[in-house]
């Protein structure tokens, strides 16, 4: 073990790469050893010309509080994080029975009820909820696919235990980070990746473009972005690049005919499916927000009457709403006749008295976040807090309480970063991609890590400073 | 694949903000050093080097409205970082960006990192640096980013129907661009006569060639030197100088025919009717009758003539945003 590694301590928690200080996990040996032989500075080197690249490449993301020179480059830390390969094949599973579940019961509320008649979620945490869409009731899309793409949030508590932090299956973003760091780290450590037999993620395009594709084959499919002043843009120009398709905005698309038509150089071509990167409000004036200037008038008629298939469907955000996030274990019983097969945090609704007047007295231990926000924003992490700024959140608990939900703040684990030339432990989560398109689902091996950069941060979000890491899936012990 | 209409229309205009760009680099970089020549003072009747340059451009009724004057702080100001400008070299270079953007799936790498990159140097670019003797550093770098950004577009894009727009964009600009240079001289003199032939003539003529990197070439091909009919022929109807008016837009036709071949006859038509018009009027002329007919009047006919071929573009295929036109496009397709 080398002097480098000798300063890094991450106390009491869990650390991905470490089992005890100066003790690397089986898993990961092969890496830190290699690591250790590496000239820090010319790591830190090799960094400056990634993330240079990155800016002139425009790998960039926006951040909307900010007025002027609103892109940034989505910090990268060169070290990656490791998964062992059995670890790995029991999280999948989990994941393909939450992301099956998830569907069944987005089928479900919109259609038979079966759920709610059985008295497993109460009626009104759905049908209350700000996104459950009364214009999809009824409806069945093509192969009863809602949710084509998932991210399901995954963090580590103190004890080692891996635990679902937030279900997203509206537009989750950030897949093209993950296709972009490997190659970023496979540059890094070209031996040390082919020796430790990584499993691949370059085949997310290929199986995204099928999914999407065969859901109705009556013409291509195509992205569909809000435009070149949305966050994820980057994204959005690199799928459609990578998927092999066009990349359209609403004013490129005419509804006539009962069909979806691309305006083109040579006339108007009817379009297949449309994988859509605009929020459910936004997509059709004509039946949701009637001030969208990003969508596509009439859209939504053609889509109820099977012209065009969209990805996601109009609706799945009933599924990823946090009020019903603490049903989803009862949910995969109910639809699956099986057990979670990883849990839940622990997760008081405000909404209920009993909970709530918990929740209210033990303000200081627990993380409070809005039911309907993302990206970070609005969370309150009670321990980091002081008397008035608890104060100020009980006020709005109190005169809100739908609005929120508590968790205990878990100890997200941490992973060796480097930062300022030394390796550090920095926190970590992760959001593997689920492709479902009605048959058995596609897990993308590995997923994003997000790296919360600042000392003692525990939130990963790109929106509020935070990094990312390739994540390696390796077989065995490398 | 068909290529949507709002691509296409992006990539044209990525070509002209570019050749835009590129352009007014050049013309600043010639004006700046133009203040050395003693000849180019006290000439009665006609605008100053700064002055002209704004006419030049088009844009004197913006550029006068009371808070600005015709100093060289003022114009190089205006015409090179000034946000309140929108053709000034960043405003364009912005545009540039923005319409490449748009396009993203649909550039090569290396044409979206040469527009990327000339941007963030152009909009870092320090004003007090640019004013204190750094204007020929910064039209440098400008000039060297288009040059790497249309050799990034003919070596590395599939030569497509996209590419051809893009082409068309460029083209339509640089012949505009051309019209408005050599319309420049007569802003200069004010129609006094009285200078031709003199130093002062014979400077500005260089100047203008030097602004179109022509001034190699011509001298190499016109041993009776810098005088008013040889450059006017060289910068309007020589065929084989690649920035002379004529060049400029038969390649700008040759552009449109692939880009349109295959689309409808009516909308190719109107596009390629007015393109043509002008490519066999130069083609025909001779300057002796032209300087005798009015070279302003001329220019000014090419100018209207080249926006006439932009509308008519627009107007036939670039209707992603007009609700209007759609039905027509329908059942023409």
């Amino acid at each position: 073990m080398d002097r480098v590694w000798e300063s890094y301590d991450w106390g009491a928690g869990y650390d991905e790469l470490f089992e005890a200080p100066g003790t690397p996990r089986a898993h990961a040996r092969a890496l830190i050893e290699a690591l250790s032989r590496m000239d820090t500075a010319d790591i830190e080197e090799r960094k400056r010309r990634a993330e240079l690249a990155m800016l002139n490449l425009g790998i960039t993301f926006t951040v909307y509080s900010e007025s002027s020179g609103v892109e940034r480059i989505f910090p990268f830390d060169l070290v990656p994080r490791i998964i062992d390969g059995e670890e790995w094949t029991r999280v999948e599973q989990g994941l393909k029975q939450r992301v099956l579940a998830l569907n069944h019961f987005i089928q479900d509320v919109y259609n038979e009820r079966k759920i709610i008649d059985a008295g497993v979620i109460p009626a009104d945490v759905v049908y209350n909820s700000p996104n459950y869409e009364q214009a999809v009731a009824g409806f069945t899309p093509p192969n009863a696919a809602w949710a084509h793409i998932s991210g399901i949030d995954l963090v580590r508590d103190a004890d080692g235990t891996l635990y679902v932090l937030e279900d997203n299956a509206r537009t989750p973003s950030g897949v093209s980070y993950v296709l972009q760091n490997r190659i970023l780290s496979t540059r890094t450590f070209p031996s040390l990746f082919a020796e430790a037999e990584v499993q691949r993620v370059s085949d997310y395009p290929r199986v995204l473009h099928d999914a999407v594709r065969t859901l109705n084959e009556s013409g291509p499919a195509v992205v569909l972005t809000p435009g070149i002043y949305n966050s994820a843009y980057f994204e959005h120009t690199y799928l459609a690049k990578q998927m092999g398709v066009q990349l359209v905005e609403g004013r490129d698309l005419a509804v006539r005919g009962g069909r979806v038509l691309m305006k083109t150089t040579r006339g108007m071509i009817p379009v297949g499916s449309v994988y859509r990167r605009i929020d459910d409000d936004f997509l059709d004036p004509e039946t949701f927000r009637e001030d969208s200037m990003l969508g596509v008038p009439g859209i939504f008629q053609v889509y109820r009457s099977g012209g065009v298939a969209l990805v996601n469907a109009i609706g799945t955000g009933v599924a990823d709403d946090k009020s019903v996030y603490p049903y989803v274990p009862a949910m995969i019983r109910f639809y699956l006749g099986e057990e979670a097969i990883i849990p839940n945090v622990p997760t008081y609704r405000t909404a209920e008295t009993k909970a709530r007047e918990y929740v209210l007295a033990h303000l200081r231990d627990l993380v409070v976040k809005p039911t309907n926000a993302s990206g970070g924003y609005g969370v309150v992490i009670g321990p980091q807090c002081d008397e008035q700024e608890l104060a100020t959140t009980a006020a709005q608990i109190r005169e809100n309480p739908d609005g929120f939900v508590a968790q205990p703040l878990i100890r997200l684990s941490t992973c060796p970063t480097l930062i300022d030339g030394k390796f550090v432990p920095r926190r970590v989560d992760l959001r593997p991609f689920i492709v479902f398109n009605g048959g058995e689902p596609w897990v993308l091996p590995g997923g994003l890590t997000r790296v919360a950069l600042k000392e003692g941060s525990f939130i990963v979000n790109s929106s509020q400073g935070g990094g990312s890491k390739d994540t390696w899936v390796v077989n065995g012990t490398s | 694949m068909a290529l949507l209409s709002r691509v296409a229309e992006s990539l044209f205009w990525l070509g002209r903000y570019v050749e835009r760009a590129e352009n007014t680099a050049r013309l600043l970089d010639v004006a700046y050093h133009g203040r050395f020549e003693p000849t180019d003072q006290g000439m009665a009747g006609a605008l100053n080097t700064w002055q002209a340059l704004i006419v030049t451009l088009g844009s004197h009724e913006e550029y006068f409205d009371g808070t600005r004057t015709a100093s060289e702080a003022d114009v190089v100001q205006y015409l090179t970082v000034s946000p309140e400008n929108g053709t000034s070299i960043v405003s364009s270079l912005s545009h540039a960006r923005e319409a490449a953007r748009s396009v993203r799936d649909f550039l090569s790498s290396e044409i979206w990192v040469a527009v990327n990159r000339l941007y963030h140097g152009s909009a870092r670019a320090d004003i007090h640096l640019i004013k204190a003797d750094g204007l020929y550093d910064f039209c440098d770098m400008v000039r060297q980013g288009a040059h790497l950004f249309a050799g990034a577009v003919d070596g590395t894009a599939l030569h497509d129907e996209g590419w051809q727009w893009l082409r068309a964009g460029l083209m339509v600009e640089r012949a505009d661009m051309v019209t408005r240079i050599v319309d420049s001289k007569y802003h200069l003199l004010l129609q006094s006569m009285d200078d031709v032939g003199s130093p002062v003539d014979r400077y500005q003529w260089g100047a203008l060639l030097r602004s179109v990197s022509g001034y190699e070439a011509f001298v190499r091909t016109h041993v009776g030197g810098v005088e008013t009919e040889a450059v006017v022929d060289f910068m309007i109807l020589n065929p084989a100088f690649p920035r002379s008016l004529r060049a400029c837009v038969e390649a700008l036709v040759e552009a449109l025919q692939e880009a349109t071949a295959g689309a409808d006859r009516r909308p190719r038509n109107a596009v390629l009717k007015t393109a043509n018009g002008l490519t066999n009027r130069l083609r025909y002329e001779t300057v002796e009758s032209l300087l005798e007919s009015g070279l302003h009047e001329f220019l000014d006919g090419a100018q209207i003539e080249l926006a006439a071929v932009t509308d008519a573009v627009s107007a036939a295929f670039f209707w992603s945003s007009e609700d209007g036109r759609e039905q027509k496009q329908t059942q023409a397709s």
